[in-house]
């Protein structure tokens, strides 16, 4: 099975919140306490330990499409609570990509 | 303004799959699609970076939160003492250890969100102290108030004119208690002046303190909030012997201080903060400096009613 990330609102996808440019240590735990238990798990063990999103099924005993479920909604949530710890330490986010045709 | 050039259905499908392409979770087929879009696509190189960069910036703050040596001790002799199962006893290890990783990180993340309810509390209890040692040094150690009530025109000269009018809210807001005294005074080697109001209820005497903020603020934070009237926020500790419930108005602090349990004082604080504030508001306007009243400021240690 491929490693595809779900959507149920691919619009959003095309609105990614931007990652600040600078990340600070603290910013990131601050973003991670706000990211609930069940999708930090799963963000924390494929990309910082690096496990195989199947090795994280295994072990924790969940279905495949689960672990990949919690891994798409847990770093969506990371970058979104990233944005905002950033933005209320005046960092802001990188440049977003942009439609053509949406400049005025 | 730089425009990208975005081609939406393609770089939908992309960017659908840009982190299982980080985690090389991909088929091969579908890494060189990606591979191929990457390399026309300013936009999506971008993102990739960027989710690139947090994936760094994670490990990075995971690499500074080791698992204490004894901790890591302890998971190796217990990975030793299992049984050979279904894995070899190192990728047991190897996962034993990630999973402490995680423990670790997530600990250090509730000890600073301790450490920063524990800063705010202490913020709330050095506030509330504002008024806690004006009520203890004024009404309690001081017994600056009769037996028997003073009369409320006496009282309202005593508060001058700019905060006569608090009497009737302070009488008529805290059911069961009687005003007793009221006047503006302040602590020896301070500048700073309260409006003091002491009652007699429920066997006990209790005391509404209002004072300028003067840069002192209680700190924002559900956490840290005891109690909400109406929407304002009331804030509660317990500092020698005396509860108190703290609440903030347009430029002055307010305080219920009484060595009732912390429930009767907050509840009293709920039905007295919200119309001393809309008093309070509604003279913010037309602010009259205490110091135009100095007949009328009576410093405690001399003050005697």
């Amino acid at each position: 099975m491929e490693a595809f990330e779900n959507s149920a609102n691919e619009a959003s996808l095309v609105a990614e919140t931007p990652v600040p440019q600078k990340i600070r240590d603290e910013d990131v735990l601050q973003a991670l306490a706000k990211v609930p238990m069940e999708f930090r798990e799963v963000v924390l063990l494929a990309d910082v330990q690096e496990f195989s999103y199947k090795e994280i099924a295994e072990t924790m005993k969940l279905p495949l499409g689960t672990v990949m479920s919690r891994l798409s909604r847990g770093r969506k949530l990371l970058r979104q609570e990233l944005a905002e710890v950033a933005g209320s330490f005046g960092i802001s986010p990188a440049r977003g990509p942009q439609r053509a045709g949406d400049s005025a | 303004m730089n425009v990208l050039n975005f081609n939406s259905e393609q770089c939908l499908r992309v960017r659908r799959k840009l982190d299982a392409y980080l985690s090389n979770e991909l088929l091969v087929e579908t890494t060189s699609e990606v591979l191929r879009h990457l390399e026309s696509c300013e936009a999506c190189s971008q993102e990739l970076e960027a989710r690139t960069r947090l994936r760094n910036a994670l490990r990075r703050v995971a690499a500074s939160q080791v698992p204490p040596e004894d901790l890591r001790q302890s998971i190796e002799r217990q990975v030793r003492k299992m049984q050979p199962g279904f894995w070899g006893g190192s990728r047991r290890l190897r996962w034993a250890l990630a999973l402490a990783g995680v423990v670790v990180i997530v600990g250090s993340i509730a000890t600073r969100q301790w450490i920063t309810v524990q800063r705010g509390r202490r913020v709330v209890a050095s506030v509330l102290a504002i008024g806690v040692s004006d009520h203890i040094q004024c009404a309690i150690k001081g017994h600056n108030y009769p037996d028997i009530a003073n009369p409320p025109d006496k009282l309202r000269q005593k508060l001058g004119p700019r905060y006569a009018g608090l009497l009737d809210v302070v009488q008529q807001n805290l059911p069961g208690f009687e005003v007793l005294e009221a006047h503006i005074c302040s602590i020896p080697g301070s500048p700073r002046k309260y409006i003091h109001f002491i009652t007699r209820g429920r066997g006990t005497i209790l005391s509404v303190i209002l004072t300028r903020s003067e840069g002192a603020q209680l700190p924002a934070g559900k956490s840290l909030r005891s109690g909400v009237s109406g929407s304002l926020n009331l804030y509660e500790a317990h500092l020698d012997g005396m509860n108190a419930a703290g609440f903030e108005s347009s430029g002055y602090l307010g305080f219920v201080v009484s060595d009732l349990s912390p429930a009767i004082t907050m509840e009293l604080a709920s039905g007295l903060a919200p119309p001393l504030k809309g008093v309070l508001d509604a003279g913010s306007g037309s602010e009259a400096q205490l110091d135009l009243f100095p007949v009328l400021f009576a410093p405690i240690t001399t003050a005697r009613w």
